[in-house]
């Protein structure tokens, strides 16, 4: 897909999926009888993103971001704390009962674990039919037909109606999970690192799955990676979050070309690269781990371990820039050009352990 | 900082072309109710002085198995061991609990994926650290402790002199696996044997501690065996990668070489199917098709005839094992077909259906 293509797409139509100041906080239960006052775990700290019809966000971050929990939080399998999220035109942040159900046949997900998700005793074909009996849809031909035909698109026997999960390897589970969510053919799927339980080989037959079943249907996917490798490859548009919050949003080749937050350079930089003959090149290497979300930093969250954090990082939350249509970053200082490694509080090993012969 | 030099146990030094660990057709079998799952079959390959050898599979590959009998874990368990595993010219599967014990943690030491489980919840990190230099050092434990706030500050713990008296778990997922660095180094080990010790961490703190193992191979002049399932860490530090599949070498060679120019089926299938940030063009990903066999019964013949595009009945893929055989620069792969440039270039078959 042509960069600018991808402009061109999303500056058109209205999204599918329109995310807007989104928060979800968790309250952890505090001292005392009635464990109140507990701290505050700010997981999903006003997150806006726009997902278009028939494209692929990919949300990335390291584990602890948020990006579970933004996804769930769409889903309205979590009650968001605040901000609004407009499906398909319409306000979804509090539908309830029914509506929510009806909701469900429009968006459907994947999870990261494939067995844990399938149940153990019930049948391929039972645990297919859910969707159709839960929406009490009847397919024409017949449910069990459906099922088969699903079964054949996602690449599994269709005889294999009758076997329970635990005859199947890990990339076919995640087949029938991918079966399960299409089956009603919703407008948007939410998948929550649904290849990183895979071995490579099988990774592979699951990437490509996805992307034959969005050109088929042009279906929606919000696909929450940590492997950006992955993400580089099935993603339309990007969003890095880091503790609860975008740093940096925009299309695929735009953000991971020439990105411009220093979050986003570190972690491309970070990504472990195949070829020997990059060894060479320019490390961004982070000090210190992420910090908790219970207590996130004033102003930047990312300012701890940012290599530029000036002191006004500390004091005012960074504003939202958009240098290009759809290309946005929160940073103070954003820049294409890499932080320079020698700026950085990277550890330099002193020699004091002598080596006895 | 003051030097503490712990007297170490010196081996009579050797030629330097001599390889430091010669693994010679050794195989891993467990007894299951289900049957014998052989888990590591006819291994062989040699680790140089100083050298990281990577080895790469996808799970159940016998990788971490091969890493662990090296280490001689597998006598307390169902496993039966066969074949030699030399380190220093001494032979160490038949040798005593006893002497191996000498050389476990001290010539030979292991970094495993998960540091939460390798190290005992109910002892200091420091404590754990001052153990194990005290098994094979005749120190105090003042002297030990020292030693082991020495080796905690090399491996990057901030305020390395409180944190050595804390516990595992209030350390971080990074910290610890500094910890369990520090602690297999901290005998000054010939050979360090790390099983996927960045699978289990974000990117950014892969980053951090790979960077460490470089300084800490740097600085010791440790030859390193890299257990992992991420090719990308290979390329990033390795000299040479063994790729296993279903238990066995199927191909062994220079890093460079082998990425650039693979030449066991398997080897191009895995490069095929990876994504890559450093490569500009979206193609599609050339997945291999159908799954790993099943160890309790493996597949007639070579064990990836049935995923593999370039099987041929005539050169007797269904029916004889190949053999690990040499191939040009240097190089050993298992395939009675091994790949060509000219080969590689045609086109793969598409996927079949698995089940």
């Amino acid at each position: 897909m042509s960069e600018q293509a991808t402009i061109k797409t999303s500056a058109a139509a209205e999204p599918l999926l329109k995310v807007r100041e989104l928060e979800k906080f968790f309250t952890l239960p505090g001292k005392g009888l009635l464990q109140r006052n507990g701290a505050t775990v700010y997981a999903v700290n006003g997150i806006s993103l726009d997902v278009h019809a028939g494209r692929t966000l990919g949300v990335v971050g390291e584990s602890g971001c948020g990006k579970s929990t933004a996804g769930r939080t769409i889903m309205r399998l979590l009650e968001p704390t605040g901000g609004k999220i407009e499906f398909d035109g319409r306000d979804i942040t509090r539908v309830k009962g029914e509506s929510l159900r009806m909701l469900r046949r429009q968006m459907q997900m994947v999870f990261q674990d494939p067995k844990g998700s399938l149940n153990s005793r019930q049948t391929i074909g039972t645990i297919l039919s859910a969707p159709f009996r839960i929406q009490k849809v009847t397919p024409p031909g017949g449910t069990r037909l459906a099922i088969q035909d699903l079964m054949d698109r996602v690449g599994l026997n269709p005889e294999h109606y009758n076997r329970y999960p635990h005859e199947f390897s890990g990339g076919q589970q995640q087949r029938i999970g991918v079966a399960r969510a299409i089956a009603l053919s919703p407008k948007l799927i939410v998948c929550d690192e649904p290849v990183s339980a895979l071995d490579a080989s099988i990774q592979a037959q699951v990437v490509n799955l996805l992307k034959d079943i969005q050109d088929e249907t042009g279906v929606a996917y919000v696909f929450i990676a940590h492997d950006l490798a992955v993400v580089r490859h099935i993603a339309d548009e990007v969003a890095v979050m880091y503790l609860g919050q975008i740093m940096e949003r925009g299309p695929m080749d735009v953000v991971f070309n020439r990105p411009m937050h220093p979050y986003t350079h570190a972690l491309l930089s970070a990504v472990p690269i195949l070829d020997p003959a990059a060894r060479s090149r320019e490390r961004i290497v982070l000090s210190r781990d992420l910090p908790s979300p219970l207590a996130p930093p004033s102003g930047c969250v990312f300012r701890t371990r940012c290599p530029i954090a000036q002191d006004i990082c500390a004091v005012e939350a960074p504003p939202v820039t958009e240098p290009e249509p759809g290309h946005l970053i929160a940073c103070h200082f954003p820049s294409t050009t890499p932080p320079s490694t020698s700026a950085l509080p990277m550890r330099v090993i002193h020699t004091s352990t002598q080596k006895t012969n | 900082m003051n030097t503490i030099v712990a007297p170490s146990l010196t081996t009579p030094s050797r030629k330097e072309n001599e390889p430091l660990l010669t693994l010679d057709r050794l195989s891993v079998s467990f007894e299951t109710p289900d049957g014998t799952v052989r888990a590591v079959n006819d291994v062989s390959f040699e680790v140089a002085h100083g050298e990281t050898l990577a080895i790469v599979g996808e799970s159940g590959s016998g990788k971490s198995v091969t890493g662990q009998a090296i280490m001689g874990l597998h006598r307390k368990t169902n496993g039966t061991v066969t074949g030699s595993v030399r380190f220093n010219g001494r032979e160490l599967t038949t040798m005593s609990e006893r002497e191996l014990r000498h050389i476990r943690g001290n010539d030979i030491a292991m970094v495993f994926q998960d540091p939460l489980s390798a190290f005992h919840p109910y002892y200091t990190i420091g404590n754990q650290i001052i153990e194990a230099i005290r098994l094979h050092r005749p120190v105090s434990r003042r002297v030990a402790r020292a030693r082991a706030v020495e080796v905690l500050d090399f491996v990057g713990i901030p305020s390395p002199g409180t944190r050595v008296d804390e516990y595992p778990h209030q350390f971080s997922g990074g910290m610890r696996q500094r910890a369990m660095i520090a602690m297999a180094m901290v005998n000054e080990p010939k050979v360090l044997i790390a099983d996927e010790p960045t699978t289990a961490l974000d990117v950014t703190i892969q980053l951090q501690i790979l960077n460490l193992m470089v300084q800490v191979q740097a600085e010791l002049g440790t030859a390193m065996i890299m257990v992992t399932h991420d090719l990308g860490v290979v390329g990033e530090i390795a000299d040479r990668v063994l790729i296993m599949y279903a238990g066995a070498v199927a191909e062994v060679g220079e890093v460079e070489r082998v990425i650039a120019q693979p030449a066991h089926p398997y080897t191009a299938g895995l490069l095929g199917s990876l994504p890559r940030i450093d490569l500009p063009t979206q193609r599609r990903l050339e997945a291999i098709p159908g799954s790993p066999p099943s160890m309790l019964m493996p597949p007639p013949g070579c064990k990836f005839h049935p995923r593999c595009a370039f099987r041929s009945e005539e050169a007797g893929c269904f029916t004889t094992e190949p053999q690990l055989t040499p191939h040009a620069e240097g190089r050993s792969v298992r395939c009675f077909l091994p790949l060509t440039p000219k080969t590689t270039a045609r086109d793969t078959q598409e996927p079949s259906r698995d089940v």
